[in-house]
């Protein structure tokens, strides 16, 4: 007897179909599962087989042979549990022959446990959401635990809680309950507000900017200064997620079974990877491909602190998601690309000791140190860098001071309605923010305002700045004109941008 | 050349390679035997009798003679570009001469003779902004009187004087612990090539492959005050280099000259000693070219002249904005320096107001900035 159901696979944070077809044959009894399995599906014969026996039937003592198709797709997961138990059964006739279109229409998705009751799954959401273009037709059963994350999906989904009572469903002896979404659960962090970083006036404009502009940010100083504490905070200036983008984000974090009671992901990501981690964990990879910490950042903010202590490989793998927002795995049977567009905040000390420039510690390192300590972060990775932030330590009067200065709300104002002006400037190129503008963006919206060629070329000449520098200078200027929602490039923009280009000017005279 | 002298310098540069650290010793040896290459003709034993030298010294020291190959470091100099300089050359620097141990070989890189009077700028490679500042300030001063300024190629106060002689288009010589086919500190590489196309040189009485050890710098130091005619230390604790530096100048019966800082600075407290043990006080360039003998200061070259807007910051002056002002006092005033946020705070200006004053003021050369803060430059 043959039978077929359908089911769905994930390939990135993407779904597709996959069909399942069952043949049990006389012979001597074996049980192969064909069409690419990873070892997790090779696994799911024991779990069927128990799950099938617990659940009161005999399991077949036949040739079973289990195809998933298309046969050279790659294909991992648990929930294929589900889909062969029930072709399984559904082969040795415990399907009544009026519910064969039920079996055939219906999507199933579930891993079982050995008494034949539903596991949770992750990438639910993601496999779901590909059903919208395949146009589906038949219901879909998900494992009950599953429910609300499937009800994100907008489909009405079928939630079961065992094998039994899926087989039942089909057979018509019973109702599943629909998904309904779950609560919307307040976020438990009160994430912090910049009113609460003293002073550090100037790390707070150049972050707004970083914001608006989707610029990243290097924030350079000693320890103590604050740095952890803005780019912590960095996130409560963007504005909230749009339903797409919280889509998005959902999807990732799907995945990796990441999701926080079954609802959508409403907060802007703030990942904050420690400097240990390995390539492959910061931009995603593995023998299975698995998002990294960029793509979790996607539509966030990544912070890497200590930055220099990261690894090299580690950091020169950010190059590409950088540049295009994306981190493409390549594997010999299968390449799989995951959207990280994120908003990059690295920390680093001056030095190896961290006291250079201090007021009162002394530096203990030799200026070869200190060139080392720097040439750790490599020119590629700075050329994607926009705003370059020294730090100094807190002075006690600040501290003792109470902390004033606008709130994160007010300054995310200010933000939102930058990136509103930007929205519309780029409605029809690919740039999207201010920072990703091309050459012919550049000339085109950052004209310069009458008199400022004198004061470029004094910049060239006087601090060093290079061609190169002053591209991203006034892309800053842009960001910091939309900040003020003025049309045009005007001088006073040009001059705040420099400051925030400071490691490109001239090496000078260390002591 | 006649064959003689060629030989006697060879056996000057053969026991220079062998034993500069004692020159002292081998010039009594080259003046009680009349001439270097005797020197080499005597056995240990010899020289044992002769020169108070234990047989097991004097033993190593005729090994040692015999293994060194005077032509192979005169290969390697001249592959690196480098001249190899004893007494009996005319081009050996005449002031050196006159020391009481006056190295037997000198390398040489670049061009001494250049009639403009040296003068050696010295101190602690652990300055602070004020030696920095006041190191930069007199190079620059003396490069442009037309002097040359001498220094070792240090981190710190040296590094900063050949800085500033090369920036204001001197003349500046480089005195190394190392042989010239290493740079030490390796960061001043490039400096040491900017130094050599400004017109100066880089000096060194060690053989060429010889590397940075400790002994070698106190003996440097002696060559810096040796090349100048007078010595100016800008900072350095009681038991430092430069005092060392100091102390051989007062040996070598050249001037002393020390530039005043706070009682309580560590940095300050070598200087102030010389001042008030009677060496000259330092203000300015003009302070040094009093200190020195009348055959240095006749004849002084004009320097090159430099760029307009580098002039006396007096005429910097003028074209500054009241905010640019207002921040160049603030800035001036403060101790390490201000960065924007101070000046935020001090004024209560929004960023982008501090950012235009401090961006006139770096354009016109009046601030730098260093690390997170912006230093006054005068």
């Amino acid at each position: 007897m043959l039978s077929k159901l359908r089911t769905l696979g994930l390939r990135g944070i993407e779904g597709f179909g996959i069909r399942v077809e069952v043949d049990i044959a006389r012979g001597l009894p074996t049980y192969s599962v064909v069409g690419l399995p990873d070892t997790g599906i090779r696994e799911s014969k024991d779990r069927v087989v128990a799950a099938v026996r617990n659940s009161g039937f005999d399991f077949p003592v036949k040739r079973i042979t289990v195809n998933l198709a298309p046969a050279e797709v790659k294909k991992t997961g648990t929930h294929f549990d589900l889909p062969i138990a029930l072709g399984i059964l559904a082969a040795c006739g415990k399907v009544k022959k009026e519910s064969a279109g039920r079996l055939e229409t219906s999507v199933f998705i579930g891993e079982l446990a050995l008494d034949g009751t539903l596991r949770p799954v992750v990438g639910v959401l993601p496999m779901l959401l590909s059903l919208r273009k395949g146009g589906a037709r038949g219901a879909v059963i998900v494992p009950r635990e599953n429910a609300a994350e499937a009800a994100l999906s907008g489909f009405e989904c079928l939630a079961a809680g065992s094998l039994m009572e899926t087989l039942d469903w089909i057979n018509g002896a019973a109702e599943l309950p629909v998904c309904r979404p779950g609560e919307r659960a307040p976020s438990g962090a009160v994430p912090g507000d910049f009113c609460e970083v003293k002073s550090q006036a100037f790390a707070k404009r150049a972050l707004e900017i970083a914001a608006a502009g989707g610029h990243n940010v290097i924030m350079i100083g000693p320890p103590g200064t604050g740095k952890s504490m803005l780019a912590r905070r960095f996130a409560s200036i963007l504005p909230p997620l749009t339903d797409e983008e919280s889509l998005e984000v959902t999807k990732i974090y799907s995945v990796i079974g990441l999701i926080k009671s079954s609802s959508l992901v409403t907060e802007r990501p703030f990942r904050e990877p420690h400097h240990t981690i390995s390539d492959a964990a910061l931009i995603g990879g593995g023998s299975n491909p698995r998002p990294g910490e960029v793509s979790l950042a996607h539509n966030g903010v990544l912070f890497l602190d200590e930055f220099t202590e990261f690894s090299r490989p580690a950091i020169e793998c950010l190059r590409e998601p950088l540049e295009s927002w994306k981190v493409t795995v390549s594997r010999v049977k299968e390449t799989v690309v995951y959207p990280a567009r994120c908003l990059l905040v690295a920390a680093m000390n001056p030095c190896p000791c961290g006291y250079l420039g201090h007021d009162v510690r002394e530096c203990s390192c030799t200026p070869l140190q200190v060139h080392k300590y720097r040439a750790k972060v490599s020119g590629p990775i700075m050329d994607r860098i926009d705003l370059h932030l020294q730090l100094s330590p807190i002075r006690f009067a600040d501290w003792e001071a109470r902390p004033a200065g606008e709130s994160s709300r007010t300054i995310g104002e200010r933000v939102a309605a930058a990136m509103a002006v930007q929205r519309a400037r780029f409605k029809n190129s690919g740039a999207g923010a201010n920072a990703f503008m091309g050459i012919r963006e550049l000339r085109e919206h950052c004209r310069l305002p009458a008199g400022a060629s004198g004061l470029l070329e004094t910049a060239m000449n006087k601090l060093g700045f290079s061609a190169r520098s002053l591209d991203k200078m006034l892309k800053i200027a842009r960001t910091i004109a939309d900040l003020e929602g003025a049309p045009e490039l005007e001088k006073r923009h040009l001059i705040e941008a420099m400051q925030y280009r400071a490691l490109d000017k001239a090496a000078e005279l260390v002591a | 050349m006649t064959a003689n002298v060629e030989r006697e310098a060879l056996a000057r540069i053969r026991l220079n390679a062998v034993s500069c650290m004692r020159t002292d010793w081998l010039l009594r040896l080259i003046e009680f035997y009349g001439g270097a290459s005797e020197v080499l003709s005597r056995s240990a034993a010899e020289l044992s009798a002769d020169g108070g030298l234990s047989p097991e010294t004097a033993g190593n020291f005729v090994a040692g003679l015999a293994a060194a190959d005077p032509h192979k470091e005169l290969e390697a100099a001249r592959r690196a570009g480098v001249r190899v300089l004893t007494a009996l050359d005319g081009e050996f620097p005449g002031l050196l001469a006159k020391i009481y141990d006056p190295p037997l070989a000198l390398y040489v890189k670049g061009e001494l003779a250049s009639g403009r009077a040296p003068v050696g700028i010295v101190g602690t490679r652990k300055p602070t902004d004020y030696g920095v500042r006041s190191a930069a300030r007199l190079a620059r001063e003396l490069a442009k009187a037309g002097l040359t300024v001498v220094s070792g190629l240090a981190r710190g106060i040296d590094t900063a004087a050949h800085e500033a002689a090369v920036r204001s288009g001197g003349l500046t010589w480089a005195v190394m612990g190392t042989g010239l086919n290493m740079v030490y500190p390796a960061e001043n590489k490039k400096l040491a090539e900017r130094i050599l196309e400004g017109g100066g040189a880089i000096v060194s009485e060690f053989p060429m492959d010889d590397g940075p050890l400790p002994a070698h710098f106190p003996r440097r130091n002696r060559i810096i005050s040796g090349l100048s005619y007078a010595t100016v230390v800008i900072e350095g604790d009681f038991k430092s280099g430069s005092l060392i530096t100091a102390k051989a100048a007062l040996e070598q019966g050249r001037e002393v000259l020390g530039l005043p800082g706070p009682v309580d600075s560590v940095m300050s407290r070598g200087p102030n000693m010389l001042i008030k043990n009677g060496a000259a006080l330092v203000e300015n360039a003009v302070d040094i070219i009093a200190a020195l003998p009348p055959e240095a200061v006749f004849g002084l070259a004009p320097a090159p002249r430099r760029r307009k807007e580098e002039d006396s910051s007096g005429g910097r002056l003028c074209g500054l904005s009241p905010d640019a002002a207002d921040a160049r006092a603030a800035i001036s005033g403060s101790e390490g320096g201000l960065n924007i946020d101070g000046l935020v705070q001090v004024f209560g200006w929004p960023v982008q107001r501090a950012a235009a004053a401090l961006f006139e003021l770096e354009t016109s050369a009046l601030v730098a900035q260093s690390a997170d803060k912006y230093k006054s430059t005068g």
